[in-house]
């Protein structure tokens, strides 16, 4: 949902009816049990009830519904709602008639089976959410998670979390740490790649300047500004690692040939910036201008791309321009002997 | 108002009945009767009830209970009283209905773990029997008053002649837009029921499996209702028929529901 502005008709929706509504972010525990009839078990509600009381004091929590609450409504409606009696009985028998009355008595037994399963080894807790947000969701299935794993559930009975908010941060997750790994491993092999193609373990440092600048700029941005690390970041992050070598082996390659050909650094220096360095700075607004627009569309992913785009460009063009020039100033004796 | 009420009267019979009409009264007349065969068979019924409910994936789950069934008037009220065996943590409790030909019916039921007898709501007649596919009505027999009936055919199924009837709710109804009832000729019972949606989907089809003649009257001792909308089926087995035993209208009420009657109800 954060995809959208925040000005954004759909969000401004989704902020209304999840302030009203008790949330319109589905998540499920689920409880499994090993026989059938085992979440008729009054130690087992009393336990799913607990579980509920913990995840309703997070405040992205809208509301927890399960078998527990249909039970205690039965119990309620029975006793011509004394409010005293919406409790979970403590005998099982009980339990299994109430469910049964129930069934008896009209409505659809799909109602019921929203919550347990016909058989009653599995029951469905339903946990509203308010906000979709990974860290909102994480926050709920932690606390959930501490609980369980302070309060360890009742002999036989497994407790997992499903839906979509979980199955969205867990992707997340894999997906972020996917793409560290992928990012690290990338970074290492086109080091190696560059020490080969230039000959030169020094070479290969420089070269890879401008791409490990640009990276730690963006990531310490993001990080200054408090931005999650998500998707569009992540793909971003890995663009940069090919467009900055792209500069910084363009740059190396021509500024060696012409050394080669002048032997004099100087000169070299001119014809550099005449040429490589022009098309180079050219290369570097045609595109930073061209993913400009993108700030104006309604969806944040496509401004996030858009604005890192043009912060991307324009740092490993400096880089490239500034740095690599500099640096080889200095070590020029090492560099072209 | 009296006078307007003789002009129509008299407009009716200078027209006569046409045709169609009385096609619509024979269907009437031959879905009264299969009511009759199927729903009011004797003047009092016994039996024991094998429910077993198969879901979409295969997984069965079975009731047992023990039905009695009262007519006070052939084709009108019928007092039923269930008392439930299996599953084993809901045996004894008990459930009565008193069914009335208006609709207004009434129902009961014992919840023994916590001793309390209540009445529960009995507006939803569509709604599910136990969780089994079939509804209420169902069970007890939607009254043929409530749809206008046409004969649509005259076919043979599985070897036997059936009146083929199409029956559309007189009011808006949950349950159906339309049925189709396959009635065997010979003894009026309906050996196939298709329901159908406001969509005209097919969603439940009723089949009676097995038919026996017991104390001299043609039962159906198995029949199934497969529900096409959601999948899977319930099947329900009558054991232990007995008609016409005299059952007294007594039994019939809250004191019986919390002490089952001993000589019709065998644990």
């Amino acid at each position: 949902m954060n995809w959208f502005k925040k000005s954004h008709p759909i969000r401004i929706a989704d902020n209304a009816m999840n302030a009203h509504l008790a949330g319109t972010y589905m998540n499920y525990l689920v409880f499994e049990g090993e026989e059938e009839g085992s979440m008729k078990s009054p130690e087992l509600l009393n336990y799913m009830y607990a579980v509920q009381q913990e995840l309703s004091k997070n405040e992205t929590v809208g509301s927890t519904t399960g078998v527990t609450d249909i039970i205690k409504k039965i119990r309620y409606e029975l006793y011509t709602a004394d409010s005293s009696k919406m409790v979970i009985p403590d005998n099982q028998l009980e339990v299994a008639q109430l469910l049964f009355v129930f069934e008896m008595s009209g409505g659809d037994p799909d109602d019921l089976f929203e919550f347990v399963t016909p058989e009653y080894d599995k029951a469905n807790l339903w946990v509203q959410l308010k906000n979709g947000d990974n860290l909102a969701v994480s926050a709920v299935v932690d606390r959930g998670n501490k609980f369980l794993s302070e309060n360890p559930p009742p002999e036989g009975i497994t407790v997992k979390w499903a839906g979509l908010p979980y199955i969205n941060i867990e992707w997340q997750n894999q997906m972020v740490s996917g793409m560290q790994k992928s990012l690290a491993s990338s970074f290492v092999v086109v080091f190696l790649m560059m020490v080969f193609l230039f000959r030169s373990f020094k070479w290969g440092f420089f070269s890879m300047l401008p791409l490990t600048i640009t990276v730690m700029a963006i990531y310490a941005f993001i990080g200054y500004i408090g931005k999650p690390y998500d998707m569009p970041v992540a793909v971003l992050s890995s663009l940069t690692l090919g467009l900055s070598i792209d500069f910084a082996i363009h740059f190396i390659q021509r500024l060696r040939v012409i050394h080669k050909r002048t032997q004099n650094f100087d000169e070299s220096f001119n014809e550099i910036f005449e040429g490589t360095g022009r098309a180079i700075s050219r290369n570097v607004m045609v595109i930073a201008i061209g993913f400009l627009p993108m700030l104006f569309s309604t969806l944040v992913p496509y401004i996030t791309v858009g604005a890192f785009f043009f912060a991307i460009m324009i740092v490993s063009g400096l880089v490239t321009m500034l740095l690599l020039p500099s640096i080889t100033q200095m070590f020029k004796k090492s560099l072209f002997k | 108002m009296k006078k307007l009420t003789t002009t129509l009267f008299a407009l009716l019979l200078i027209l006569g009945i046409s045709s169609s009409n009385a096609a619509a009264a024979d269907a009437t007349e031959l879905m009264k009767q299969s009511h009759l065969a199927y729903f009011y068979a004797g003047d009092d019924g016994l039996t024991d009830v094998n429910m077993t409910i198969v879901s979409k994936k295969g997984k069965e789950r079975v009731r047992e209970f023990t039905m009695i069934r009262l007519d006070i008037e052939e084709g009108g009220n019928q007092k039923y009283y269930t008392y439930f065996k299996k599953p084993s943590d809901v045996s004894r409790i008990t459930f009565l209905v008193h069914k009335t030909s208006e609709g207004n019916d009434q129902r009961w039921i014992y919840i023994p773990s916590i001793d309390l007898v209540k009445p529960i709501s009995a507006d939803d007649k569509n709604s599910s029997f136990v969780g089994s596919d079939f509804s209420y009505e169902d069970i007890s027999g939607r009254h043929w008053i409530e749809d206008n009936h046409t004969l649509k055919a005259d076919e043979t199924l599985d070897g036997k002649a059936v009146y083929v009837i199409e029956s559309v709710p007189k009011e808006a109804y949950k349950g159906f837009a339309r049925k189709l009832s396959y009635i065997d000729k010979e003894t009026m019972l309906p050996l196939k029921e298709e329901y159908f949606s406001k969509k005209d989907k097919l969603v439940k089809k009723f089949t009676a499996d097995k038919i026996e003649v017991v104390d001299g009257i043609t039962t159906i001792i198995v029949r199934t209702m497969h529900n096409i909308k959601k999948g899977g089926h319930t099947t329900v087995t009558f054991d232990k028929i007995s008609y016409n035993v005299g059952v007294k209208d007594d039994i019939f009420t809250e004191r019986y529901l919390k002490n089952p009657p001993r000589k019709y109800i065998k644990k």
